[in-house]
């Protein structure tokens, strides 16, 4: 169920991409990032308000839950600056490297509050099928 | 040079920002961490539009613009919360597989729809890669048995 999920958002990540891109295009990247945000914003309030939940406790956050926030409008803009140079078969291939490498330390090394996974050599061939897949996808 | 930095760095925040939001959602709810993440995203992203983008005013697009595109915001509310979900739930390396899977066979379908234009090696690729998922989920699932045998030797 919780692996379903992940492979759900994988669909709705797609759809919500083109959308913005296409909004992007049509009036500039900076408006559709802000008006995703914003609307979601508006959207969540009014969604604690109906459940009668608070805002978060700002007093007690620690600075780093700051950045997923921060993180997702550098998401929409690095892309949409880096498509037109670089095209899309290499974005997606040095964005699917950074992504590897920083998953494969967080797992590893336990960063992050996420539970330590250590790389085990009896997976190796499970990873080099998964390495294998990804290569056929980009010929 | 820096835009293959850039897109390396991108493929960085993309992992972190759901654990976070993952580890977050753990502390409080995940309705609270959606909120707080658009919010920043809404105060960022505006502060950067009025800095850098250009007048929306004449330029006509709001007429121009099919209502349906404004309508990434439902799809995002979805996404937010099913990532919110997973994120704590499933290893750092499957919080980037399985989506990309996702997505992979989502855009096969979308240009085969859209633009009559049909992706066998990226079908292949994802089959592959699924494979691969199954394989190492298989080799778990053994441990996991062997351990709870072990365990339960050692309770007799």
């Amino acid at each position: 169920m919780v692996k379903f999920s992940a492979f759900l958002a994988g669909i709705l990540i797609i759809f919500v991409n083109y959308f913005n891109s296409v909004m992007g295009q049509e009036s500039s990247v900076f408006f559709a990032a802000s008006y995703y945000h914003v609307s979601g914003f508006v959207i969540f309030t009014i969604i604690l308000f109906l459940r009668k939940e608070s805002f978060i406790d700002f007093k007690k956050l620690q600075l780093r839950y700051y950045l997923p926030g921060l993180f997702s409008v550098f998401t929409i803009l690095i892309a949409s600056f880096t498509m037109p140079v670089i095209g899309a078969t290499m974005l997606m291939a040095f964005n699917l490297i950074g992504q590897t490498i920083t998953s494969n330390l967080i797992d590893h090394f336990g960063l992050l509050g996420m539970p330590k996974r250590p790389l085990e050599k009896k997976k190796l061939i499970g990873y080099s099928i998964i390495l294998l897949g990804i290569i056929i996808m980009f010929l | 040079m820096i835009y293959y930095l850039l897109a390396l760095f991108m493929g960085v925040i993309v992992v972190i920002t759901p654990v976070l939001n993952g580890q977050l959602t753990l502390r409080t709810s995940t309705y609270k961490t959606a909120h707080l993440s658009f919010l920043v995203g809404g105060l960022s992203a505006t502060a950067i539009f009025l800095i850098f983008g250009n007048s929306i005013i004449g330029t006509g697009f709001l007429s121009n613009t099919q209502p349906l595109y404004y309508s990434s915001i439902f799809f995002g509310v979805f996404l937010i919360l099913l990532m919110n979900y997973y994120s704590s739930r499933i290893p750092a390396f499957l919080i980037v597989i399985i989506p990309f899977v996702g997505q992979t066979i989502t855009g096969v379908l979308v240009d085969y729809y859209l633009i009559d234009k049909f992706s066998l090696t990226k079908l292949i690729g994802a089959g592959v890669i699924l494979l691969g998922l199954y394989i190492n989920a298989q080799i778990e699932k053994r441990d996991r048995k062997k351990r709870l045998i072990k365990e339960n030797q050692g309770g007799n």
